[in-house]
This record gives C-alpha cells, structure tokens and sequence, in this order.
C-alpha cells in the first residue's frame, strides 16, 4: 500500500478526458500492434533455432553450411530423417532413453514424496538431523564427486548397465523440498478426520496425499524426465555398451565421428528433441501453472 | 479415491517390477553385452578399448578381433569403440576405479604413462623375436629408457600440404607446384584469392591452442634449431627471436585472411578441403584416406606435398610424426593373454596388417621392416601417387613427438595463437610462455624426470 | 523449521509418546537416506579424504597436506577462470532479467490466448539439452556458411569468428546460456507478477499512473523477493555452465571459454594425479554452496513467515 502513496502524480493527466473520444482508438489499435510484435519477436528468438534445426535437417551434407548461403534447402530431401530412423542404433538409444527415463521419473517420485511426507507431517527422532543433511546435499555440485561417485558406481558392479543411469540421481533433495513445501500446505484438519477413521499414517499417505500430489509430481516428474532425457557426462563416463547409449551420448559421438554430415547430425538433433517437446506440450498446462510452486512459493 | 489407489498400487508394483528389471541388467561384466558373454563362454576375457578412426581403420580393427578369437578357443577378446568425444574422461575414470582395459592404443609420448606405472613392461610378456622387425623410429616412440612399453602399429606424418590444382590452374598458378617456403605461400595466396568466392579460403592450417600445440613442434624446431626448454629441461629456451617469425607467420595468414579467422572444422579432419572450402589445406598424412573414402570426386585433382617451411628447405624437421601403439594396462589379470593378443594382430603375420595399410590408401607408415615391404610390394601402391610423396619425401625428415609434459606444447601454442589474435607482441607472448614453461619445470621437477628418462 | 509446525497435541503428550511415527517415519525416509548416502555422501566424504593426497591411480597415494589447495589457490588458470565465470554471469544474467521482465510485463498484458503461446513459446528451449544446443548453435556460428555471417554479409559487415575470435567466444557461448535459460526465468516472473494484488494497479490507474511509473513503483518493489531468488539461482546456475564451452568449444580459443566447472574437468581428464580437480572443485563448492545455502536460509525463513 505504501507504493500507492508514494505514487508521484501522473504527467500524462491532461490526456486522461480524451480518453473516450475516438482518438483513443488509434492508440489502442496501435498498442496492440506493438505487443503483438514484441510477442512475435521474443517468439521467434525462442524458436528460431529448434526450426533452423528441424530445416537443417532436410538439407544435403554439404548444404547445410554453405556459401553462398541458403536459407531452405535446394530440394526438401527427407532422407536425413528416414537414413536416421532406420539406423538401429539411434533407435535403440532413443528406446533405451524412453525406459531409463521413465523408470527414473517413477523411481525419483516414490522415492521423493515419501521422505517429502515423512518431513512434513511425521513426527521422529533425528529428524531435524536428518533434514539438514538431506538438504545439504542440494549444494554438492556434481562436479565435486564425479569422479568418486564413478568409483562407487564401480563397486557396486554397476558399470554399463541401466541401474547406473537410473539410481544414482533418482534422489534428490531439491524434489523433497519441493513436495514437502507443497504437503506443508495441506490443512492438518483433512488428515486429523482420515485419522480419526482408522486410515492410520500410510493410509493418510496414501489416500490423501497422493492423490493430492498431482501439481507437485508433474513438475517433479517432467523435471526428472527431462535431467535424465539430457543428461550426457555421466552416461558417457557409465556407459560403454552400444546396446545401453543414452541418446545425447549418441548425437555427441555422432558429432565427432561423422563431422562432415551434418545434415544428419541436425536430422538426429531434432528427433532427439521431439520426444521431451512431446512430454511437454501434453504437460504444458500444469507445468506452466506449478512453475511458480518451483520457484518461490 | 479408491481408483486412485489402485492406480497409485499400479504404479508401485510397475516400479518394482522395473527394479526387478534394473538388477537383471545388473549382472555380466562391465562393456559386455549379454551376446559376447555367451560367445566368451569359459574363454579367459581381455578388454580392448580403442577410438573411432576413419572407416577402413574402424573395419581392421573389428576384423582383427574377429580373426583373432577365431584363432583360438583360449582366449577372447572383447573390443569396445570409445567415441572421441569420451576416451578421456572415461579413461581416467576407468583407472581411477581400477577397471581400465587391459589393452588399449596410445598415442604420443610414453613416458609420463611410464613414470606413473600406467603400463606393463613387454618384454618378458613377448619374445624378443616380436621386436626385431620393428623400425628405429618406431622403437623410439614405443620404448622408455630401454624397455618396450608399447607394441607400434603405425607411424604417420602430422603435416603434409595438400593442394587444390584446379583452383591453383584457375589463379594462374602451375598446378604442379605447391609452393616451399612461407614466401611463396604468401605469393600463392595473393594469386589464389581474387579466385576465391565468399566463404572460400586460400589455405587452412591448423589454429586453435591445442592443436596449434602439438602441430607446430617441428615447426618450432625448424625455425629456431632447439625446442623452447633446453635438452636437460632445466631452463625455458622459449624467447629466442626465431620464435617470434614463427609467430609472425601466422599473424601473417591470419591478418591477410589467408586462413579463416575460426577452424571450419575439427583439428584433424580433412573436409574442408574437401568440400572445395580451401585452396589448400595442412593436415596429417591421414587427410589422404579421409579424402578417398569421403570425397572421391576431389582426389583426381588434390596434389600431395611436402609441407611448407620458414625457407623452404624441405630436408630437415618437417613434421613430427604421430603414431599409436598398444599398451597394457598396469592393473591387468590377463597379461599373458593380452600379449597374446598383441602379438597376434601387431607382431605376427604380415597379412593381419597388410589390409590396414592399403585400406588406408598407403598413408601410414608401417612400423614393421617386413610389413612396409609386404605394404611397398602391394599393386595399389603404384596408383596412389601419394603413397610415394609421403614415404619417400616426407617420413625421412620427421622428428619425434617432443618427451616433455603436454603442457610445455600448450604454453607454444598459447603464445601463438595470442598473438596472431589479439593485440600481443610476439615477443611479450614468448615471454609469458616463457615464464609458464619456467613454472612447470618447477612443479613437475622436469630436470629429475628427465634425469630418470635415460638417452 | 520444522518446530514451527510441531503440533500442539503432540507436545502436549507425554515424553514416551513425542515419537509416535517413528518406524513409519524411518521407513519412508529409508530409500532416500541410503540413496544419497552411497551415490552422494560418501563419495562426497571420499573426495573430501582424497584432495588431501596425491592420488595416483597404479602407485600408492602419498599424503600431500593441502598441497592441492594452495596450488589450485595460487594457480593463475584457476583465478582466471573463475573471473571468467563471473565475465560469464555478467553477460547472462542482466539480459535473462531484463529479457524475461520485459517478456513477463508482455504476457501479463495481453489476452489469455496469446499469453498461453507465449509462455509456451519461451519455454521449449529450457527443456532442449546442452549437447543439442551446442549442435544448433555451432551451425549458426559456422564461420563461412552459418547464417549469422550470412546476415552481416547482407549488411555489407564482414563475418565474423565467433567460437574462434577470442573476444567473442564467451558471448557466443552467454547466447545459447541465455536462450537455455530464459524460460523458467519468464514464468517464474509472471507467476510473481501475478502475484501482485489488482488493486494496486488499480488504485494507480485511478491516479493516472503511465506503465513506467507502475512498474517503477508497484511491480519492482512487489518483485524483490522473486528477483532476489531469480539472482541468485541465476548466478548459482551461469557460473557452473559446463556443457555449452565443452562441446562448443572444449575451452578455447585461448582458455577464452574454459569457465571454472570446465577447467576443472579438463583437469580432470587431463591430469595424471586428480586431487588438484577435487580440490578445485571442493573449493568451488564451498564458495557457491554456501552463498547458495545463506540465501535459501534466508528465503526459506522468510517463507515460513507468511
């Protein structure tokens, strides 16, 4: 409210009785020109390069950087994209992304929600120990432990298998913290009645937090689909079996073996992409509405 | 509420069901899949990483594996393709879990790997018959101090001019001869450029730090007769003002846009000449093979030189020459196996490496006296034209890869790439790179490392 | 933070009964405990033990002090590439807030239909990877044939070297930061700008207020909390930028790109002895673990507030 006091009387008042007059409809046809155009632009910024990729692949190998320069290609040639359908191997890494990350994403949203209840609404010794180890852990930078968490990885006999892929990150203390903030925010008086009735604590979990969780888990799980979908030096340090090639591991080992073709490697690119701009336009909804749960409240 | 109990049940037990899942996948060797397993069978395993060459390479290396474990029923070898991209985080973090293959190829220098106790010494692991064949040049890159440490398979060298003689006939240039000296390439260029369109270059060298690094060593010997740290590695020799032309030079190319102000591709490839990009291009011997197999249509007209130097003398340090060899890995169980294996695909018959030399259109230089035989024997030598520029005028005037630390080599190229950049005196770049190459000697006590190298 | 929300009937109870959930508790605490206890904690306390030797992987470790530590702190790379991690932030985190502020008043302003396109318009870049990032915007910079030279040759300007210039490589990397970046910055934005009450807006109106002089004096200082953690996020994630100079330009030309988390994998994969990495990357962890931890601190509190 102090902003409003402070408020400095406005310049423009002398025009403000125009406003009804006919005149005002040139400005506002002109406003709305202006925004659209401005929404235009930071729209074409943003997609600009995913199309560039997408034309790209549709142009020979040596088009696609070429002087003279040519924005679309001479002929519209699909074979990039048929040659990389068929090659077994990108399909396969595509596959094998699929599973490890849908695996991970359901992995990370037990294991996180659970430990995210415990934190909210249980009552245990250590707890508050355990919290600020659990959280410390969101400001160990991978880097730190690379190498380290490699020769654990090592020990379990994990190497080159999913289980390398999928456990390692599936918890994290940044989802528990996520998912604690939203349960934290679930009126006690619900759960105290489901208590009443004998659901006892896993009932109350399960009947009314769970289903509850729905805002909270997509942001969760597309987050975790999306860090597993991109991830790229952990698998190429865990993995060495084509068989098991994470697809971004795959384009980059495209990328400095078959340097020259590039209009294949965009071909790649862009459908390595679609699946993760798939899951998000079914998403987008939720995501866009729970953004602000991830950020700040 | 109870639907979605029995969904979230689903979801639970479809989790499970994907641990169950996880530890199945879990077992078998690492960098096997379940189809070698079976094929090893009770077979003692060796692991043998190597990087992804160009494609002849890659098929004799698949071959040679599939040769060998088909040669006998004691032994398997289980190869793996690292991208290059990943050889070498995953190769530090193989031996810093103690599970880095027990053979793998190397190229550059030996001795760091040495000191560190990387490798397993072969001469007791192979008869000193496997070595007689070797060539000198190749037993210096393949021995520390007497010992062999690496069984060579090639040698090749890092720089040779290849030249365009379509666009030299075009510029008015004789397309037979490639210009010698760094005069004569600035004459050439200023021919060549009116015939250039946008986006075409004169010449690409090689220009960014690292491999500026490696690639400019000879270079660097030829101009100044020394390297820039003294021979006992006890003081950088780095500030000699011969340096400073070498410097010059390639301000020189960069500043008149002779080469393009940023590489139009990796280190170590070839395309750009290629793709009709360059008038002319400097690249290892290996460009020729990426040539044939990539860009056919351009072979007819691409000329084969040696490279160019300061003035023009082509019989002395033209090039370092690259090489691989293989070792075996400190930490093996299988070293009698993995030996076995060497001398099979490296030491043996002269037919298991006879078909990577040709296939690689005779620009490597065998490291064996009876394979470059077998190799100069073979009726495709005689129509690769090239194959006789390289064994004949290049490889005689190689020198060594440089023994020092990695980093001595990124001080050079720093300094150069410096100042043919940005706004650094050639010899203020020399200085610095002076004092780095001071540091280094110091942090990794050079002199007492080099002491223990022998001759 | 948690006291805070204790219920009143359990400390109520009697000293035997404060615990009533602990088995239940312990059980669903289990999987997350012991999984980043083996894949995070240990291998944490692990490179915390190793940065103290020179470890070598065929010979034995020799206990070296903090050796790794005064040589990564005296090591003019290491400082150089931190003061290119914070050249870094300065050239992506202004245009990523300014951008999406300026994106965000946009969104707020324009029907719902449009608004919808537009957030989901800014957002796909955020959910494309580094590695196809990187593959996009190395054709764009292509020296002779990407299309941002082709544009300055259409102006008559001479291309430019983008990944290959020095004085330009880090910005060429910033862009595709930006561009990776932008998304969850403009939505968190908008949420805060939704956030704010109507009527303020409202009752400036009723003044005759333009939109500077709103935004000057309701939308800002009603944004401070969300800027504020904007910042710091930002700050956190631009400086540990990685990926981009890996595959763009693996740190070059002349360690023009190499920003601290990528000279400390060069290291890494570079150095026959690896506790000088883990020891620049311990100390790189404690600078940005704590500012990040000293800020959460403070928003978290201040969360628990209201």
């Amino acid at each position: 409210m102090t902003q409003n006091a402070t408020l400095t009387p406005p310049t423009s008042g002398g025009l403000a009785p125009d406003t009804d007059t006919p005149r005002r409809r040139p400005r506002r046809w002109l406003a709305g020109t202006l925004k659209a155009i401005a929404g235009m632009f930071f729209v074409v910024l943003a997609l600009f390069p995913l199309a560039w990729m997408v034309i790209a692949g549709f142009k020979t190998k040596t088009e696609v950087v070429r002087t003279p320069f040519q924005f679309f290609p001479e002929v519209w040639n699909t074979e990039n994209y048929t040659q990389i359908l068929a090659d077994p191997v990108f399909l396969r890494s595509l596959g094998v992304t699929a599973l490890g990350a849908v695996l991970f994403t359901l992995l990370s949203l037990t294991v996180n929600s659970m430990a995210a209840y415990a934190f909210a609404r249980l009552e245990f010794q250590l707890k508050r120990t355990l919290w600020v180890v659990v959280i410390t852990t969101m400001f160990i930078p991978g880097m730190t432990i690379l190498l380290t968490s490699f020769i654990m990885v090592t020990k379990l006999q994990m190497l080159d298998t999913l289980a390398v892929l999928v456990l390692p990150g599936a918890a994290a203390a940044i989802h528990v913290f996520f998912i604690r903030q939203f349960y934290l925010n679930v009126p006690r008086s619900l759960e105290e009645a489901a208590l009443i009735d004998g659901c006892g604590r896993w009932g109350v979990y399960l009947r009314i937090f769970l289903p509850m969780s729905k805002a909270p888990f997509v942001v969760v799980g597309v987050t975790s689909f999306l860090t597993f979908w991109n991830s790229y030096v952990w698998p190429i340090m865990t993995i060495t079996s084509p068989e098991l090639y994470q697809i971004q591991q795959y384009l980059a080992a495209f990328r400095s073996e078959r340097s020259s073709e590039l209009g294949m490697l965009m071909a790649g690119s862009a459908l390595a992409a679609a699946p993760v701009v798939l899951v998000f336009l079914v998403f987008q909804r939720q995501i866009i509405a729970n953004i602000k749960m991830a950020g700040l409240k | 509420m109870t639907t979605t109990t029995r969904r979230r049940l689903g979801a639970g037990t479809a989790l499970l069901a994907s641990v169950a899942l996880l530890a199945a996948c879990g077992s078998g060797t690492p960098g096997q899949s379940a189809d070698e397993d079976a094929e090893a069978g009770d077979r003692e395993v060796v692991e043998f990483w190597h990087h992804t060459f160009t494609t002849p390479e890659n098929e004799w290396y698949e071959q040679v594996v599939e040769d060998f474990n088909a040669s006998q029923d004691e032994i398997f070898v289980n190869s793996t393709v690292v991208p290059g991209d990943a050889w070498d985080e995953k190769m530090t973090a193989a031996q810093a879990a103690g599970t880095a293959p027990d053979v793998y190829p190397v190229p550059g220098r030996l001795n760091d790997g040495v000191r560190l106790g990387s490798y397993l010494a072969l001469d007791d692991l192979m008869p000193a018959e496997a070595f007689e064949q070797v060539t000198d040049s190749a037993a210096e890159i393949s021995q520390v101090d007497g010992t062999w440490y690496g069984y060579p398979l090639l040698l090749e060298p890092q720089r040779v001019l290849y030249w365009n003689k379509d666009i030299f006939a075009e510029a008015g240039l004789d397309p037979e001869t490639p210009p010698t000296s760094w005069d004569e390439l600035y004459e050439a260029c200023e021919q060549i450029q009116p015939v250039l369109s946008d986006g075409q270059f004169c010449i690409e060298t090689f220009s960014d730090q690292d491999t500026l690094a490696w690639s400019t060593v000879a270079e660097q010997m030829h101009v100044a007769g020394h390297l820039p740290i003294s021979e006992d590695w006890t003081t950088a020799e780095a500030t000699d003002p011969a340096y400073e032309e070498l410097i010059e030079h390639y301000t020189t190319l960069y500043d008149e846009g002779y080469i393009p102000r940023q590489s139009l591709a990796a280190g170590n490839s070839a395309a750009p000449f290629g793709e009709g990009e360059v008038a002319m291009i400097t690249q290892g011997s290996w460009g020729m093979s990426e040539l044939v197999a990539d860009y056919p249509e351009v072979v007819e007209s691409t000329g084969v030189a040696p490279t160019v130097t300061s003035d023009g003398n082509q019989t002395e340090t033209l090039t370092t020459v690259g090489n691989f060899k293989w070792v075996i890995d400190a930490n093996t169980e299988n070293a009698e196996a993995t030996a076995a294996f060497i001398e099979f695909a490296l030491a043996g018959d002269t037919d298991v490496l006879l078909p990577f030399f040709v296939n690689t259109q005779f620009t490597k230089a065998p490291a064996r006296e009876d394979v470059a035989e077998a190799v100069n024997a073979d009726p495709g030598a005689a129509e690769a034209p090239w194959a006789q520029v390289i064994t004949e005028d290049v490889v005689p005037y190689t020198i060594g890869e440089p023994l020092y630390p990695w980093d001595v080599n990124v001080a050079m190229g720093l300094a150069i790439q410096q100042s043919m950049m940005g706004d650094v005196a050639p010899a203020d770049a020399l200085a610095e790179a002076n004092a780095t190459i001071e540091q280094i000697i110091e942090r990794e006590d050079l002199p007492t490392n080099r002491e223990e190298l022998g001759d | 933070m948690a006291r805070g929300r204790t219920p009143t009937y359990q400390v109520a109870n009697s000293n035997k009964k404060r615990y009533p959930d602990n088995v239940m508790a312990y059980v669903m605490i289990a999987p997350i405990v012991i999984m980043l206890g083996i894949f995070v904690i240990y291998p944490a306390i692990q490179a915390t033990v190793l940065s103290f030797y020179d470890w070598s992987f065929y010979e034995e470790s020799e206990f070296v002090g903090v050796k790794n530590f005064t040589d990564v702190l005296t090591d003019p790379k290491f400082r150089a590439s931190i003061l290119l991690g914070l050249q870094f932030v300065a050239m992506t985190l202004p245009i990523q807030l300014i951008g999406a502020f300026l994106f965000a008043s946009l969104a707020t302003a324009v029907n719902r239909r449009f608004a919808d396109v537009l957030k989901v318009s800014i957002y796909i870049p955020t959910i494309i990877s580094g590695v196809i990032t990187s593959v996009i915007f190395t054709i764009i910079y292509d020296y002779s044939g990407g299309i941002l030279n082709a544009v300055l040759g259409s102006l008559d300007l001479p291309g430019q070297a983008w990944l290959g210039d020095p004085k330009l490589a880090l910005a060429a990397i910033a862009a595709p930061a930006v561009w990776l970046g932008m998304g969850l910055t403009c939505l968190i934005m908008i949420a805060g700008m939704l956030d704010i009450p109507a009527s303020f807006y409202e009752s400036a109106d009723v003044e005759g207020a333009n939109w500077w002089q709103k935004t000057i004096y309701i939308t800002i200082p009603q944004l401070k909390n969300v800027l504020l953690y904007l910042i710091i996020t930002g700050f956190v994630a631009s400086i540990q930028q990685f990926e981009l100079p890996l595959i763009m330009t693996s740190g070059g030309p002349m360690s023009s790109t190499e920003l601290p988390n990528l000279f400390i994998f060069n290291h890494f994969r570079g150095d026959p002895y690896v506790g000088y990495s883990i020891a620049a990357a311990l100390l790189l962890f404690v600078v940005l673990g704590s500012v990040s931890a000293l800020i959460f601190r403070v928003l978290n509190s201040e969360k628990l507030v209201d």
